[in-house]
């Protein structure tokens, strides 16, 4: 049947959004909107088509999916369509927006059209142009309030990113030397040998991708982007865009025949556990939420690198926690974004007492905080957990005991904080309940609740999928 | 006609001493006519190359090459400096040409050496082999080092340079379709790192309090 | 020992003291015409040397013996220097093997170091500007110097200018290498910055503006007739070494006869003469840069000096 066949769904997980981006440039805001959503819609539809169906493998040339990609597409699928269907409330209270709503959407469509891409491609090279692409259509994303830290936090991201990612083209070029074949798949199942220009690829494309990811010392751009960013922005940054470029760069080391090296190995360990360390300690002078938040995805990208890192039982818990990462995250920022819109300013220490100003936000404020710093029972608990058990089963015990040190700090800044936001009183007297918007509110519930949910395990096609992921990939338990 | 191992040191030469001219220049507008000379210098390669080895798909792309990045790109980034006066120039780097030359030619060293231990052996003894890579972070250090946004946009093209140079030395490259999608790609974040600064402009550079919040 | 060989010998270190100050005045006509003036005769110099010789020395009190002996040991030095390095013939003269290289631009310093401690002997404040000046100018610009002899003789493999002016004369592809060109630029600029042109200094009587003129501020009559004429062979002898072992190598007469050596002296004239078009071409389109620039100016030929022996690492020579 031809539902059955994964080309498909493929092709309509690219055309939806797409055709999302062209189709809402009418110049009518609620026609456009609609459009938006509907075709967000869509996309999803084929994001969790493709991941029950069985089918796998590359079509034509260029394209091509395997557990891998299907887990990733259906990420960014997830998180667009929430995102989408929250701009609404946010669009409405910009006065003097950079964008009009129709090319908000539009840019909107393009970003995950890019991203999407990305993770559909076979050929190393068009999963470049893919991340690149990302850069192009987020980065106009990020001046919507067209302020000057805006516009300064755009900058930095367009610049950093694309040089960053410059030197992975390197990569890609030498790679393409020493093989003759960009394929992915191809390289992966039949690896060339070890030498030292291919180490020299992959440290270059640590450094390129990482720069888009977050790694330390390449993450200047991310605090400015995805605080300055629209909340539904910065909750795709956070939650898909990252998680992306790391995909781009796991293709790249996968190339590496086994058993990696292990001062490769450990190369990217090191990465993953400064960029958490720091990123974990720096959280603590944050005086704005949406920046705090940032630093936040920052730490759990470092960790999930070290779970790449490692490999085996630590990918599919680095797997886990991305996954959940990204709706745990998500659901945090449209909370920061409501907060922002109903109470007026992201410096933590002006805002109390929103449990009795915004309780349906709050609600799900805490326990998204709770989510990405990795508390039981929500998914990411598990992803770390595995993770650090994976570490342990390989002997790293100063991997262990550094990123346990880095998931403490970031739990208890994070949580102190949203805390403090939350239950204490506000010195100047009780404050009166704020309008919440419907939507508002069960987006934010709506992504923490699945995030909670992975954690129980009680999806079952997602956590298999996530277990086949972890098996098609070198040392991934079968 | 010369031997291509000439050519091909003589053109890496060339491009050499504009990444050194690049690092400590402080006026823009001669900075912009080096980045294109440069993107000059890697078509003439790349033509040079394509004309000895008869490859009509090298040829396309040093026209490519000569149409967007020696031409397009050049006079967008020129039409930035016209518009915007205060950009012309950048201040207090004419204070650290010195420093900026001696870094440039210290990167070009570290970068030789980083080429020689890692990728040498393994690849042909193209004459001037490194120089893609010792440019590449030569791009890396404009980036860095300056706070112009124009020369900044520079360190990122010479960058790119780099990629299309090293594309032409180690012969092959990419695929053609792969390296025009490159092109436009490239293209694109120009524009839209131009569209920032004129957004730049009409917002006004942050002040104080604004860029407090944006540290940490 | 070859009789003519030893002529020859005398020869150059004679062509070296007498044309000199005939460069200098060929330097300061053109200079004058590029700037639409006549400019002063081109036998100055010769009337300069000749007024200085006869006036009256002054000491002023306190200085040193060094005061008195510093022209004499630096025009010493030069003289040196002048059989050492190839002028007037392409193949090394019996004097030539007293220094390498190395040792003719150890030499060119010890001159140089002379001048400085007589001026600073001489006790006036116009004379330890211009030392202080000069002596942190030449810091700069000593490294550089070096690393264009490395430069040199990474080309030949050996320190002999008399092997390079024959390399560098038979063969066109390592003349166009990318090291020897890169060398020639530094050691250009090296030239405007030793023999005192713009954009590094100006001659004339800006005392404040003073970097190497001024060392000798304090000295009269006969020494200072010596320090202007150890001024003009430095030019000369420099100018010299560009033209022979860098820029223009090409057809000396190898003949070991004193005709041989006249059609050299002619030639190496004409090739000078070249130079100074071009330096009076470039002093007369840039000003003089300020003081800290001058900084920049030397950075930048070491760093071509540098990268001179870079590219040779990365490409080699052919």
């Amino acid at each position: 049947m031809i539902l059955d066949s994964p080309a498909l769904w493929l092709y309509l997980v690219l055309l939806a959004p797409a055709s999302g981006a062209i189709l809402s440039q009418v110049p009518y805001p609620r026609v456009s909107e609609r459009v938006a959503r509907v075709t967000s819609l869509l996309s999803l539809a084929a994001g969790v088509a493709l991941l029950v169906l069985p089918g796998r493998g590359t079509f034509g040339p260029y394209f091509g999916v395997d557990r891998l990609s299907d887990l990733f597409l259906f990420l960014v699928t997830a998180v667009y369509v929430s995102s989408t269907w929250f701009s609404r409330g946010y669009l409405a209270h910009v006065h003097r927006p950079f964008l009009t709503p129709e090319r908000y959407y539009g840019l909107l469509g393009a970003f995950a059209l890019a991203m999407l891409f990305t993770l559909s491609v076979s050929d190393l090279g068009l999963m470049w142009i893919g991340v690149e692409g990302t850069t192009v259509a987020s980065a106009l994303l990020i001046v919507l309030e067209r302020k000057p830290t805006s516009v300064e936090a755009a900058w930095r991201y367009t610049i950093i990113a694309s040089a960053g990612l410059t030197l992975s083209l390197f990569a890609l070029l030498l790679l393409y030397r020493e093989t003759g074949t960009l394929d992915a798949f191809t390289l992966a199942a039949d690896p060339p040998p070890l030498t030292g220009s291919l180490v020299l690829v992959v440290g270059l494309a640590l450094v390129g991708y990482g720069t888009k990811l977050g790694l330390f010392p390449m993450h200047t751009w991310l605090p400015d982007a995805h605080s300055e960013a629209p909340s539904p922005v910065s909750a795709l940054f956070s939650g898909v865009l990252l998680p992306t470029a790391l995909y781009a760069f796991l293709r790249v080391y996968d190339i590496v025949p086994q058993p990696v090296p292990p001062a490769l190995q450990d190369l990217v360990i090191a990465f993953g556990l400064v960029t958490a360390l720091v990123a974990a300690f720096l959280l603590q002078q944050q005086r704005s939420f949406k920046r705090m938040l940032a630093y936040s995805s920052m730490e759990n990208m470092g960790v999930a690198t070290v779970g790449v890192g490692l490999g085996g039982l630590a990918f599919y818990g680095a797997l886990l926690l991305l996954v959940a990462h990204a709706f745990a995250k998500s659901s945090a920022f449209y909370s920061a974004g409501t907060v922002l819109r109903r109470v007026g300013t992201t410096q933590m220490n002006k805002v109390r007492d929103l449990r009795n100003r915004l309780p349906g936000t709050s609600g799900a404020w805490v326990l998204s905080g709770l989510a990405v710093t990795g508390t039981p029972p929500f998914g990411t608990f598990f992803g770390e957990l595995f993770i650090l058990t994976g570490a342990v089963a390989e002997g790293q015990f100063t991997v262990v005991g550094l990123l346990l040190l880095a998931l403490v700090v970031a739990f208890l800044g994070v949580n102190a904080q949203l805390g403090r936001m939350i239950f204490l009183e506000d010195p100047q007297g009780p404050s009166q309940r704020l309008p919440e918007g419907l939507g508002e509110t069960f987006l934010p519930w709506g992504n923490v609740l699945v995030a909670l949910l992975l954690g129980l395990v009680s999806l079952p096609y997602l956590s298999d999928a996530i277990r086949m992921a972890a098996g098609m990939v070198p040392g991934g338990i079968p | 006609m010369p031997p291509t191992s000439d050519v091909e040191a003589l053109v890496g030469l060339g491009i050499l001493l504009t990444a050194l001219y690049l690092q400590s220049e402080s006026f823009v507008g001669p900075l912009v006519d080096a980045i294109a000379f440069q993107s000059l210098l890697v078509s003439v390669l790349l033509g040079y190359l394509a004309w000895v080895d008869d490859d009509p798909s090298l040829a396309l792309l040093a026209g490519l090459a000569v149409a967007i990045r020696v031409l397009l790109i050049p006079y967008v980034l020129r039409l930035q400096i016209r518009a915007f006066r205060w950009r012309f120039r950048e201040l207090g780097a004419s204070q650290r040409v010195a420093s900026h030359a001696l870094a440039a030619v210290a990167v070009a060293i570290v970068a030789w050496f980083i080429f020689q231990q890692t990728l040498g052996p393994s690849l042909p003894p193209v004459p001037g082999g490194a120089f893609p890579f010792v440019l590449l972070l030569q791009g890396l250090l404009t980036l860095s080092t300056r706070t112009n946004t124009l020369v900044q946009v520079m360190g990122y093209l010479e960058e790119e340079n780099a990629v299309v140079y090293a594309g032409a030395l180690f012969a092959g490259g990419f695929p053609l379709f792969l390296e025009v999608v490159i092109f436009l790609d490239v293209l694109g974040v120009v524009l839209v790192a131009v569209i920032l600064s004129i957004q730049r402009s009409v917002v006004g550079a942050p002040e104080e309090e604004y860029l407090e919040e944006l540290t940490g | 020992m070859d009789p003519t060989a030893q002529i020859v010998n005398v020869l150059q270190a004679a062509t070296v003291l007498l044309l000199s100050p005939l460069l200098a005045g060929i330097a300061g006509k053109v200079k004058g015409l590029f700037e639409s003036r006549v400019g002063p005769p081109i036998l100055q110099p010769y009337y300069d040397l000749a007024k200085l010789l006869r006036k009256e020395t002054l000491v002023p009190d306190g200085s040193s013996r060094l005061f008195l002996f510093a022209p004499f040991v630096a025009f010493g030095a030069y003289l040196v220097i002048s059989v050492v390095v190839p002028i007037i013939t392409p193949y090394p003269l019996p004097y030539a093997s007293t220094v390498d290289f190395l040792g003719g631009g150890l030499l060119f310093g010890l001159a140089g170091l002379v001048t400085l401690l007589a001026a600073l002997a001489a006790g006036s404040n116009y004379t330890a500007l211009g030392a202080s000046r000069t002596a942190s100018f030449s810091a700069l610009g000593e490294p550089t110097l070096i690393v264009v002899f490395f430069g040199v003789a990474v080309i030949t493999g050996t320190n002999n200018p008399y092997v390079t002016n024959n390399l560098l004369a038979s063969s066109i592809s390592s003349y166009l290498s990318p090291t020897h060109l890169l060398v020639v630029a530094a050691f250009f600029l090296l030239l405007l910055a030793e023999t005192g042109k713009l954009p590094v200094e100006s001659a004339g009587l800006m005392e404040f503006g003073m970097l190497e003129d001024g060392r000798t501020f304090g000295h009269s009559g006969r020494l200072l007739g010596l320090f202007r004429w150890n001024g003009w062979m430095k030019q000369f002898l420099l100018y010299s070494v560009f033209v022979n072992v860098f820029a223009l190598p090409w057809g000396m007469s190898d003949a070991v006869t004193l005709m041989g050596a006249e059609e050299n002296i002619v030639l190496l004239f004409a090739k000078l003469l070249l130079v100074v078009g071009v330096v009076a071409g470039v002093e007369a389109t840039l000003a003089k840069v300020r003081l800290f620039k001058i900084r920049d100016f030397l950075a930048l030929s070491f760093s071509l000096a540098i990268l001179s022996l870079f590219v040779f690492a990365v490409v080699g020579v052919p």
